[in-house]
């Protein structure tokens, strides 16, 4: 099972639409997420400060990061568990296909960086 | 139309008493609750209501699990603040996490549950709690509640996205819903709670309003949106009517009240409807909590008035010049008179020399009347409704490309929160100020210190371009840093002589104060003191005023103005009477 899990800050309403202006990427990783959640042996979770915070603490490699960056460099995407492939920013679908080995030609969202 | 009277009105089991800030929902649920325990049933008053003063009502203290109060026999009543629950649940979700994560994660946190949100949850698990108790309904002939739950809360609550992803892992954590938790098997009491709320058998929802516009229109709001959701057993209370005008001003004060009656809108008119007339006296004990539904005139002491000079309007403005103010907004709850005062402030600003540009989010309508455009006075209209709808129009078409319609539906939710229309109204505002050329901006709205604190946090984490793909419209990323300057901006605070709103206003304040919004004076509006009225029950008011005024020059330090209720229609030129 290849698990690829999204450590991010805490929201207000989780479609942030409720800030100053809705982040294309909640929208853009949401749709990620429902697109592969459909495929067998492939895992995504977002994790969220507010509502999550024990798996930021469970996480030894995630802990180091918010010790070294704050909240800054939220959001962390973390595979399988210990491996931190990205910090600081969502990744881009292109990314989550590679490190997930799943094809997402079909969600629509553009490659916002 | 006739006086309420709840012995009459054949009640439900459940009744909860809804509307604006300050028209009287909890003496009316207070003098209700007595009436009926008075009449033999046994009775459970629930306040949720921060700003009650139950505990001053009843001369006691409370708890949120229900006091017997002897001297009415047969009554029961629980005081549960949602300000402070939220505020516990807050500190229960980050306490544990305190010196685990840094700094910046807690503030963050901390930051995401201080919305309204939480408070609305809070008292939306209070009311479920209560609704779906077998032992509560076994044990009482009525539950009374002083505030009801919000159309968003309960559509919020319907959505199955908002449960899905609560109870989902996969979740992206709706942070404001942590607390429903405490309700056990939350998506069936919840559903329970629902039903009950829409079984006219069951439940009463009693909109209470005084005669006048702001609260009718509230009143309104809160009708349909709670019909649509199949709260259909609707009565109305207008509160607060004066029968017998005895001289100008009171006869004046009558006369926009009928006229608020006689306009109320189509929808409220035909609901059953009852009065509360004016009274002369507090609803605090238990003696006058049971003469306010009783229709006897009650004689009270004549009030005497302390002769006091109060500063003018004008204090503030010429402070205002003296400190080169650059933005200058009025705050306060809907109806206290912000237009009025930031068009007023305009006015003594440009008499002063200054060139002013007024933004105004009145309703086109009134506008015109308010105050003329000039050389030295510009306006701009924000149209509120206009611009929540294109902000959300613009955020469903980005998310209509990408998301299921389950998913939709929540983000549709989400953007019919107050939050998203001060975001709105603000980036509109953001707007012009970067574009005018004046020296002084006034408007006549301001948003909430949470809304601020989010705009903020978000700035922080746009501080690179290349961080953010939700563009942070740069208008506004330059107002930030403006607002929180006390040199170029000044918040005025304008409220009532009256508990609810100088309440409502502390809370502002407090949110203001954590958002670090420099403001320092607030403006007392629509005193009945120096009106010179000789009508006892408006005497009586002007009296009660004394305390608030008196509150709010403590708050402030000494920095605030009383503006006199005006018997006439202020506009243009009058407006000058007020400074």
């Amino acid at each position: 099972m290849e698990k690829l899990a999204i450590y991010e800050p805490a929201l207000c309403c989780s479609t942030g639409v409720c800030g100053p202006s809705v982040d294309e990427n909640l929208i853009r990783i949401t749709a990620v997420m429902q697109h592969v959640r459909k495929v067998e042996g492939k895992q995504m979770v977002r994790y969220n400060l507010s509502a999550n915070p024990n798996s930021f603490i469970r996480n030894e490699a995630v802990q180091q990061v918010l010790q070294e960056k704050g909240i800054d460099g939220l959001p962390v995407t973390v595979l399988n568990n210990d491996t931190i492939v990205k910090v600081g920013d969502y990744p881009t679908n292109q990314e989550i296909a590679d490190w997930l080995g799943v094809s997402l030609e079909k969600t629509t969202a553009s490659t916002v960086k | 139309m006739e006086n309420y009277s709840p012995i009459a009105s054949d009640l439900t089991k459940y009744l909860f008493f809804t509307g604006k800030g300050g028209v009287g929902k909890t003496s009316t649920a207070c003098a209700t609750a007595v009436a009926l325990a008075d009449s033999g049933k046994r009775v459970m008053l629930v306040s949720t209501d921060p700003a009650s003063n139950l505990q001053d009502v009843f001369g006691r203290e409370l708890t949120n699990k229900g006091t017997a109060i002897e001297e009415v026999p047969g009554l029961h009543v629980a005081n549960f603040d949602p300000i402070t629950a939220a505020q516990e649940y807050m500190e229960s979700v980050v306490g544990p996490y305190r010196g685990l994560l840094p700094e910046s994660a807690i503030a963050n946190m901390e930051e995401q549950l201080m919305g309204s949100c939480t408070v609305e949850i809070a008292s939306f698990n209070e009311f479920a709690g209560f609704l779906t108790n077998p032992e509560v309904e076994q044990k009482f002939d009525f539950i009374l509640f002083d505030t009801a739950p919000t159309g968003h809360t309960l559509r919020m609550l319907q959505l199955p996205s908002a449960w899905n992803n609560f109870l989902d892992e996969n979740t992206t954590g709706v942070s404001c819903m942590g607390q429903l938790s405490g309700l056990g098997d939350q998506k069936e009491s919840y559903e329970r709670a629902v039903k009950t709320l829409a079984d006219k058998t069951k439940t009463t929802l009693l909109l209470v309003t005084r005669p006048q516009e702001g609260p009718n229109m509230e009143a309104e709001r809160a009708s349909n949106e709670l019909k649509e959701l199949g709260v259909l057993n609707q009565r109305l209370i207008v509160n607060g009517v004066l029968e017998k005008p005895t001289d100008a001003v009171s006869q004046k004060f009558a006369d926009e009240q009928q006229e608020a009656l006689t306009n109320m809108p189509a929808s409220l008119k035909q609901l059953p409807a009852t009065q509360i007339p004016l009274r002369s006296f507090n609803v605090t004990g238990l003696e006058n909590l049971r003469s306010l539904l009783k229709d006897e005139h009650v004689i009270t002491a004549p009030a005497s008035l302390q002769n006091e000079t109060y500063p003018a309007l004008r204090e503030i403005v010429d402070d205002l010049v003296r400190t080169n103010k650059r933005v200058v907004f009025t705050m306060g709850k809907g109806g206290v008179g912000k237009t009025t005062i930031a068009a007023t402030i305009a006015l003594g600003l440009a008499e002063k020399g200054k060139k002013v540009h007024l933004a105004t989010t009145d309703p086109a309508a009134h506008l015109g009347y308010i105050i003329q455009e000039s050389d030295a006075i510009k306006m701009s209209r924000i149209d509120e409704k206009q611009e929540l709808a294109d902000y959300q129009e613009e955020v469903l078409t980005k998310a209509r490309q990408t998301m299921s319609p389950e998913d939709l539906a929540y983000v549709e939710e989400d953007l019919r929160s107050p939050c998203t229309q001060e975001i709105a109204v603000f980036r509109r505002f953001a707007d012009i100020v970067a574009t005018v050329d004046a020296d002084v901006v006034v408007i006549d709205t301001a948003p909430t210190g949470h809304t601020l604190l989010l705009l903020d946090s978000s700035q922080s984490y746009a501080k690179e371009v290349e961080r953010t793909s939700g563009e942070v419209p740069e208008s506004v990323r330059q107002l930030l840093p403006v607002l929180q300057d006390p040199q170029q901006t000044e918040v005025v605070m304008v409220t009532l002589p009256e508990n609810t709103p100088v309440y409502e206003s502390l809370r502002l304040k407090e949110d203001l104060d954590r958002a670090n919004i420099s403001h320092t004076w607030w403006v007392v509006n629509n005193s009945m003191l120096s009106t010179g009225t000789t009508n006892e029950l408006l005497l009586a008011r002007a009296q009660n005023e004394q305390k608030w005024i008196q509150k709010v020059a403590e708050v402030s330090n000494n920095h605030f103005a009383v503006v006199e209720w005006s018997s006439v229609e202020l506009k243009g030129e009058a407006l000058a009477t007020i400074l």
